[in-house]
Parts: C-alpha cells; structure tokens; sequence
C-alpha cells in the first residue's frame, strides 16, 4: 500500500496529466495559457513543498493534500467551462472590472488575477468565489464567477454581479481595508451598532432567542451584503437597480425573509432608494423614462412602494447610507477606477431608441452611404439603455412591443459589437502611431 | 449537480507554515526552482494581510443564496487568527521596535529581492534587508505555526 507521501507524489502526477488534457476542452484561447500557467506553477511549488516534506510530518501532508485536492477541483471546473452557457461579452467586461477592483500591490510583478467563468442551473447561482485563503499556494488570485445557465443571455440581471464584485474585492486584503470606513459608517446606524439593538430589531419578526454568535454573525454578515449592495450600484449603475429588484424579488416576493447571511429584501430596497436620490440617480433615469414613454412613469416603481417607508424596514439609517456613499465615492481612483459615471442623459436616450427599433444599441453615423463614424459607449450604458426601453416597451403602448429576451438579447449582441468596434479603433489609432 | 466551489478546505495555519519552510528553502538552495515564487508571492499575499489587519478569510453566501434564520452557527478555531498572531510574534522578535507597515515593508522588499520578483512601485524602499534576517523572521515564522507552539 502507498505511503500518505508517495500517495500524493502520484496524485500530482495524476493532476499534470489532467491539466495537459484540459487544455484541449474550449475554453477560449486568450483564457487558456494563463490557467495552464497558473496550475502548472501551483502544481511544480506543490511537488517541490511535497519532496521537501518528512513522509513521518502528518500535520504538513494533511495539508498538502488539501492544496493537492483544491488545484485538482479548480482544473475539474476549469475544464468544464464552456462559453456557449453564458454571455462571453459581458464576462468580459467583468474580467477587466473585476481585475481592476481587486488588484493589489502583490499583483505589480505581472501576476494578475485570473477570472474563470462557468455557469450552474438555478437563479441562485450568480456568484463570484475568491480563492478560499490567502495562504494558498498560488501565483495570482484566482475568482471563479458563475452564471445562471438559463439567463445565457439576459444582460439586463446580470448587473447583480456587481455586488459579488463586492464580496471579490473584500477578499483582497488591501482592498478590504479601503472599505473599512463605509462598513463602520454602515455599522453606526441604530440596529446594528450592537447585539442588544438588532436583538430589540429582530424581536419585530421572530420569537426564537439567537445566540451571542448568531447576533455577531448577522451583524457582521448584513453589514457586508448593504456595503456589496451600494458597491454594485456605485460600479453598474442604474441597471444595477433593475436586476437587484428583479431577481430578489423574484426570490423573495414578501421581501420580508430574514436569514443569516442576508438582510430582508425590503431593507436592501431601501437601501437603493435612499442611495439613489442621495447620488441624484433617482431624477436622471425617471426624466429620460417619461421622455421615451410620454406618461409620468418612473424608472424603478418597486422603489415606490409605501412599505418601505415603514420606519421598521429602516434596519441601515437612512444618513448611515448617505455617509457610506459619500465615502464611497470620495476618491473614484480607489476600487480601479470602476466606480460608474452617468453619462450625459443624450447617450442612453438615443441608445434605448435603438433598442425599441430592434437595433443593438451602439452609437454609428454613415456619412455619404461610405464613412462609418462609431464610438464605444461604455457597456453599463447600454445596459441602462436596455432597462429604459424595457420599461417603455413594458408599457404596452407600442405596435410591436418587444419581450424582455430580446431586449436583452439587442443589450448582449450590443456589449458583443462594441467590443469588436473597440479593438478596431485602438487597431485605427495604433496605425497612425506608426505612420 | 454541477458544483462550483470545492468543498475541499485549506488549514491557514498549517499552509502557512509550508509557506513559510518552503521560502526557507529556497533562500538555501544554490539555485531556486522556477516554482520558487509561488511561495514568494504567497508569503507577499500573507504580510499584505498582516499589513491591513486582515483576518476574515472566509467565503460568503451568494447574492441570491437565502438561508433563513437559525441559531446553528458554525463554531470553529479561528486558525486565521492563529497565522495572524504568528506573523505578530515574529515580526516583533526580529524587528521589536518598528511597526507593521514598516516591516512589511521591508520583508516584501527582501522577498521581491531576493525571489527576483519586480519591484515596481517599492522604488523609494530603500536598502534591502540582508538574507539572515529574512531568514530569522521565516524561523521565527515557522516556529510559531509549529504544532506544539
């Protein structure tokens, strides 16, 4: 029988000749080499940690093979990614969001954060995982983000990614540590300043007495999803408000489903009510709405609804919201840059036109039947675009109304063209460089 | 079902200290091995955390995922907190009067140094430590993360 050591010497052989074969699964060619790299590196510092190991150091082979498995599971998922099960234009844009928040000073040697992307059934399934402990043997981070494999296509929900980009950046400790000061800002707020407040909060909902460490965890726990809620905000934009209020709802009709690792859905809703109209969002999208609709409609309706008024349902101060987001915006350099700028409100009013006229929106001129002038909008605007004429065709009032698949699918073919007009332009300009 | 996160768990204390030799190791082997700095730029990742205080290394919920409310909370040894308190003791042995910032500073420097990692961005670090120093913190380090300390 096989010593504990020359067991996981052979396994390593084992994970070499799987990382050899994953390669040829699809993947993506401009994905593939920096995984293979990645776990051929992890799999050489394993095999060398594992040589160097006394076969009698129980506690260090217990270990090893725990890293052993995890490199083993991360080629296993790797190798079962397939980019026809999700939109590969919006992961995309993730990946370069993505690597911008959570990259950090160990990432200057070039060991940059990798993004895998794979897809899993049901709605629940959107997730972003950071690699469990900073203690893995590992040249660069590596996030594994995942889609709801029926949503291939709907652009228009997966803004919600923006909160796990959150939970991403809250897994790199310098970038965790910029978020401190809205976590304490939140942390302040009536409710939540200590066990015996959210103990007299929780009393309103449930009879069963928690313990200590149940109080902490919620606590601990509801303040990061609110801080992960005004991070996707902040980074997506308006759209982020649509899929946010969607999906949860969708979950959760009452709003009202209190568990321990995240708030009741009303409280999130007030929460993007009151972030809204303190960032001047809430009038921006509701006048472009009744541009294109002509009626007094506004944008998000479900952030009308009188119950979240109801002082109970305030569980974040609505000033602890308004202090977090201001911290939060102080210095839009400090999550890389990603932190969402509206645009000037022509753009995505003439890209929701677009849409409404079954055109993916993007903004191209043909002068002279020849001379095509385009420009990239950023994708979060056409995502924004793609919720406006939502809301317009949802009115019902169009001839034709277009359904919500292909408002999304208009939205993702869009992210898909500017992506190709991008590369083309920086192509154009490159060439003048070298004129 | 298709599952995306392993459920195979890591023991941060233990690892660390594999982290720990391994950077030994390879400060005392003639020539470092390619893989070398997988453990350089695991031990840069660890005294990053050090640096901001970092110690909730733990994976959240999704977005969507609701659990509702219970009173069964896991209760276990926080072994993050153990590498945390093990980085403290070392640094303050080997550099008893100089802060965290500072230390981590200067060790991230020597790291890049001597594991031939870019040091962009550290232009104005100064000196770096020399080697037995470097070295005495590792041990002191692995000590700390030993079963028995």
């Amino acid at each position: 029988m096989p010593t504990p050591k020359a067991f996981l010497t052979d396994e390593l052989e084992n994970i070499e000749r799987c990382l050899k074969e994953a390669l040829r699964h699809e993947y993506g060619a401009d994905q593939g080499l920096g995984f293979f790299d990645e776990c051929r590196e992890r799999l050489e510092a394993l095999r060398l940690a594992t040589n160097a190991t006394d076969p009698g150091d129980l506690v260090g082979l217990n270990e090893l093979s725990n890293q052993i498995n995890l490199l083993s599971a991360l080629i296993g998922r790797i190798e079962r990614s397939h980019r026809g099960e999700f939109s590969w234009a919006f992961a995309q844009e993730l990946q370069r969001m993505g690597r911008n928040i959570c990259q950090d000073s160990t990432g200057r040697d070039s060991a940059e954060n990798l993004f895998y992307f794979g897809s899993d059934g049901g709605l629940g399934a959107y997730r972003i995982y950071p690699e469990q402990h900073t203690t893995h043997l590992a040249s660069a981070r590596i996030f594994s983000v995942i889609f709801p494999r029926t949503l291939k296509h709907h652009v228009l929900l997966h803004p919600i990614l923006g909160h796990e980009l959150g939970h991403a950046g809250l897994a790199v400790p310098e970038v965790h540590s910029r978020a401190v000061g809205p976590l304490q800002v939140l942390n302040r707020s009536p409710h939540l300043v200590d066990r015996a407040a959210l103990r007299v909060w929780l009393a309103n909902f449930v009879v069963q007495d928690l313990s200590d460490a149940t109080i902490d965890q919620i606590i601990n726990s509801w303040l990061i999803e609110f801080f992960c809620d005004l991070f996707g905000l902040l980074t997506f934009g308006p759209s982020f408000v649509g899929a946010h209020s969607t999906l949860l709802t969708a979950l959760d009709p009452s709003g009202m489903q209190l568990g321990n690792s995240h708030p009741p859905g009303k409280c999130r809703f007030r929460v993007m009510s009151v972030a809204l109209a303190h960032l001047g969002w809430t009038s921006y999208g509701d006048d472009m709405l009744r541009e294109l609709r002509n009626d007094n409609e506004v944008l998000w309706p479900s952030l009308l609804d009188t119950s979240l008024r109801d002082p109970i349902i305030e569980v974040v101060s609505d000033q602890a919201v308004r202090d977090a987001v201001d911290l939060l915006v102080a210095d839009p350099t400090q999550f890389g840059g990603s932190i969402y700028a509206l645009p000037d409100r022509a753009s995505p009013l003439e890209l929701a036109q677009q849409v409404l006229r079954r055109i993916p929106p993007l903004h191209a001129q043909i002068f002279d039947g020849a001379a095509v002038s385009l420009s990239v909008p950023d994708f979060r605007t056409i995502l924004l675009a793609g919720w406006l004429a939502w809301r317009t065709t949802e009115a019902g009032t169009q001839a034709n109304p277009i359904s919500f698949f292909d408002v999304n699918r208009l939205c993702d073919h869009a992210i898909l063209q500017s992506q190709a007009v991008g590369l083309q332009v920086k192509r154009n300009e490159e060439a003048v460089v070298n004129r | 079902m298709y599952q995306a996160q392993a459920t195979y768990k890591s023991d941060p204390r233990a690892s660390c200290a594999i982290v720990a030799k391994s950077v030994l190791d390879e400060l005392q082997a003639r020539e470092r091995a390619p893989a070398a700095k997988v453990f350089a730029r695991t031990l840069l990742r660890l005294l990053d955390s050090y640096r901001f205080g970092f110690t909730r290394d733990e994976p959240s919920d999704g977005v969507l995922q609701f659990t509702p409310l219970s009173s069964s909370v896991e209760m276990h040894e926080r072994q993050d907190e153990k590498v945390r308190t093990a980085i403290e003791r070392a640094h303050t042995e080997t550099f008893p009067d100089q802060s965290a910032a500072v230390v981590v500073a200067e060790l991230s420097h020597a790291v890049r140094h001597y594991f031939g990692l870019s040091n962009a961005g550290l232009e104005g670090a100064g000196d770096v430590i020399a080697v037995e120093t470097l070295r005495d913190f590792l041990d002191r380090l692995k000590k700390q993360l030993s079963p028995s300390a």
